[in-house]
């Protein structure tokens, strides 16, 4: 089925991959009795569509319409079959979703769209979107992947090691957390690099879970 | 395939340099400025977003000026569905569900941005099945929670006598305050809802519906009635009692069919929750509507009458229902055991049948005893079989006693029904004493002491447990044997026998360690809490302090049960209360006195 202008659509975007061995969240989703799969899907990526709303300027109201038209666009769009995922990542497929709810909500409120929307409107109508809103859903997305692995990993990183990293998250050189921990640089770099290599690891992981496994 | 496919992440995330830690700090960042300001619904400023779910989002908002706290429920995008007509419906409803006046149910303010959003009364609590997880394992948990659901009850009969139905009782519409005072919400908007398209009208559960009853299940909101949520609130106080959720299908499949059936996923509200509550759960959330209680004033009738320890209304119908029911599955196994002692336990609980049907029934048994006493002969003379017999006989003679305890309590014609109905047993096992393993002899035994216990005959009862105890010290280590050595102690304790009392806990014990079964959690901590208050008023206090510090390694069911009771008896003895914690057992490595 082509997709319409306001729909999701399924072009292909320069990030395709070449080949899947696991299914995707989108092919979860679609599952037979996958209650379970869509429970989890509002629980996670809410925090990515209502970041992205609240960044472009909506109010919260409004940004939680707009998840709840993309959850029922989407419904659709997975029931119709019209997201091929050997074709393009999820992401860009959820931001045209998300993009044309965003639209919809602001031509049924008729009310004044934030600047960076009135800057895209041509390219809403298309269902792309203009670079600055591409712009603003690949930092939100990062955040969102940013924010999910992190939260898993404050629990297994035990306190000592999460109270040096908070310093250096809240902006602290090395040798100021040194100082303040009683430790050396070379224990404060160590800890830095274990909440990196644990954060790229989950980070990939929760990407492969988004797009199936290549 | 591009470079960026082979290491997706690191580009993107900037793991290939330093910038993620960057990228971290932005992300964290972004979520506080968005906190931070969140916007306004009307005259209401939205401080915080509180839940999101199927019907919609709810927030905690501020009136600027009165700076009163309020709660809004905005609910779902309007469809096209949800046309004018639906909307004034919808709106009358709310009026109607506004103009009720219950201290247990939470208040309607007004309506406002353009008919969706609901300003309600704000309260501070948690949902109900969270409050009930933080009370279990108190001292009174039991009785907090059976107050608090009374009082739901008759809130929500309340609001039936106003021709309002709830439709949607589940823990997260039900709050309950530090004080232990509950608040309904969202009473009656379910129905309207429903004539929206939602997602879950789109073919998905965005959750599981695990508090809907079969009807609702199979016809939908509009077939439901007072029944309805009289079902619903018996899934909740299940789930609150016992921890667990009564159905817990993988698939909603499985899950449908599992309501429909009334065919709860776990064994939970019989070995965690006392028979006479049991029944009025079950009842509350029985298959057919027609078997429920007809009201919820009904219900919180029962709970009533069960917080004064007065019959209820489900216990005594659920007996009768047993033994009838007992009666026709065990036609054979009766006969085996002879059973003049089964029978005329059948009989005693017939008796609380009104006239003539209590006579027919009488007859037709006493022409069955004849033909299963034949058929007992000749299945004595299979030697084996005998046994195992025996041993499905004694299962009988528990639910027997566990069905008759309470009415046998209240009439002293039927106690003696029972009286005469265990000597019968007992003669029985006597005669068959040669052909039955001593284990099985006293499990049997086991059964028929708490039997008698159960009708307040301690001193038959203690004859059993004495005799219990003689045979198992010849014998192979059981739980049996340990647990009449824990009755006995506590009977000594109880008539200050302090050191008998200590004897027998402490070859008790010894028996519960050798013994390869798993003894029953609660029989196990009460066992427990008496033998470190028998052996600290007997002066063993190192003793007494080291079977506290054992007990963290119970499993958890048997920690929850110490849990209140621990502090005050290491209080009362002047011991060290150890560290207690339900969450996970201590290692083995746990320091020891």
């Amino acid at each position: 089925m082509a997709p319409s202008k306001d729909e999701p659509g399924t072009r292909a975007t320069s990030d395709t991959p070449a080949r899947r061995t696991s299914p995707t969240l989108l092919e979860r989703l679609r599952a037979k009795d996958a209650h379970e799969a869509w429970a989890r899907f509002e629980h996670e990526y809410a925090d990515l569509v209502l970041a992205y709303c609240r960044r472009i300027g909506l109010q919260v109201v409004d940004a939680e319409d707009v998840w709840q038209a993309t959850l029922l666009r989407l419904l659709g769009a997975v029931e119709r079959f019209e997201y091929d995922p050997a074709r393009g990542r999820f992401r860009s497929f959820l931001f045209v979703v998300v993009r044309s709810a965003v639209v919809a909500m602001q031509r049924r409120r008729a009310s004044p769209a934030s600047a960076v929307l009135e800057d895209s409107s041509a390219a809403a109508s298309e269902g792309t979107g203009s670079d600055a809103e591409s712009e603003a859903w690949e930092a939100e997305w990062r955040h969102f992947h940013l924010r999910r692995a992190f939260q898993a990993l404050e629990a297994e990183v035990d306190a000592r090691a999460r109270r040096i990293f908070g310093d250096l998250l809240a902006g602290l050189d090395i040798d100021e957390v040194a100082a303040r921990h009683g430790t050396t640089r070379a224990a404060v770099h160590k800890v830095k690099q274990r909440v990196r290599d644990r954060l790229r690891e989950r980070i990939a992981a929760q990407v492969r879970h988004e797009d199936g496994e290549s | 395939m591009h470079a960026e496919d082979a290491t997706p992440t690191d580009a993107d995330f900037g793991f290939g340099g330093d910038t993620w830690i960057d990228h971290l700090r932005a992300a964290q960042g972004s979520r506080r400025d968005h906190e931070a300001c969140l916007g306004a619904i009307g005259d209401y400023e939205i401080q915080a977003v509180v839940a999101r779910g199927g019907q919609g989002v709810v927030y905690k908002a501020r009136q600027p000026g009165t700076e009163r706290s309020v709660a809004i429920k905005r609910l779902l995008l309007p469809s096209a569905e949800f046309d004018a007509r639906a909307r004034r419906r919808f709106q009358r409803e709310v009026e109607v569900v506004a103009s009720l006046r219950h201290p247990n149910i939470v208040t309607m303010h007004s309506v406002i941005d353009d008919g969706r959003s609901i300003v309600m009364e704000w309260v501070e609590g948690s949902e109900i099945d969270r409050w009930a997880d933080s009370v279990r394992g108190q001292r009174g948990d039991e009785a907090r929670i059976i107050e608090v659901f009374r009082r739901v009850a008759t809130a929500i009969a309340y609001a039936h006598g106003r021709a309002v139905l709830h439709r949607d009782i589940k823990p997260s519409n039900i709050l309950v305050t530090s004080e232990d005072e509950a608040k309904i919400l969202d009473f009656g908007l379910a129905r309207d809802l429903d004539n929206a398209v939602t997602l879950t009208q789109l073919g998905q559960f965005s959750g599981t519906p695990t508090h809907a009853s079969p009807e609702h299940i199979d016809h939908g909101l509009h077939e439901v009635d007072v029944r309805s949520d009289v079902y619903a609130l018996g899934t909740v106080l299940y789930r609150c009692l016992t921890g667990r959720l009564p159905f817990e299908g993988k698939t909603l499949a499985r899950l449908f069919d599992d309501i429909r059936e009334g065919r709860p996923s776990n064994a939970a509200l019989s070995s965690t929750v006392p028979r006479d509550l049991a029944a009025i759960v079950q009842k509350a959330m029985h298959r057919d509507r027609d078997k429920r209680y007809a009201t919820m004033t009904d219900l919180a009738g029962d709970l009533e009458r069960y917080q004064r320890r007065e019959p209820t209304t489900a216990r005594h119908a659920t007996a009768v229902e047993h033994a009838s029911a007992f009666v026709r599955r065990h036609k054979s196994l009766a006969s085996m055991l002879s059973i003049a002692g089964v029978l005329l336990l059948a009989l005693a609980v017939q008796e609380w049948r009104a006239g003539r049907e209590i006579e027919r029934e009488r007859n037709a048994l006493r022409d069955r005893v004849a033909e299963r006493d034949a058929a007992l002969h000749k299945a004595e003379q299979r030697g084996a079989q005998h046994e195992v017999e025996m041993l499905k006989a004694m299962g009988v003679v528990r639910t027997f006693a566990s069905v008759i305890s309470d009415i046998a309590k209240e009439d002293e014609g039927v106690r003696e029904h029972v009286r005469r109905a265990f000597q019968a047993v007992e003669d029985r096992l006597q005669k068959s004493r040669l052909e039955v393993a001593p284990a099985v002899a006293n499990a049997m035994r086991g059964a028929v002491a708490r039997g008698l216990e159960s009708i307040g005959d301690h001193e038959g009862a203690r004859h059993h447990w004495e005799r219990i105890v003689t045979i198992g010290r010849n014998t192979e280590p059981s739980i049996e044997v340990a647990n009449a050595l824990a009755t006995l102690g506590r009977a000594a304790l109880d008539d200050g026998r302090v050191h008998e009392a200590v004897a027998y806990y402490r070859e008790g014990e010894a028996v519960r360690r050798a013994a390869s079964e798993s003894y029953d959690p609660r029989t196990l901590s009460a066992a427990k809490l008496s033998m470190i208050d028998a052996l600290a008023r007997a002066g063993h206090i190192a003793e007494a302090q080291r079977a506290l510090l054992d007990a963290r390694a119970e499993s958890r069911v048997v920690r929850r049960a110490l849990a209140g009771a621990v502090r005050e008896l290491a209080s009362k003895h002047g011991l060290t209360a150890p560290p207690w914690s339900l969450e996970a057992k201590p290692s083995a490595s746990a320091p020891r006195k």
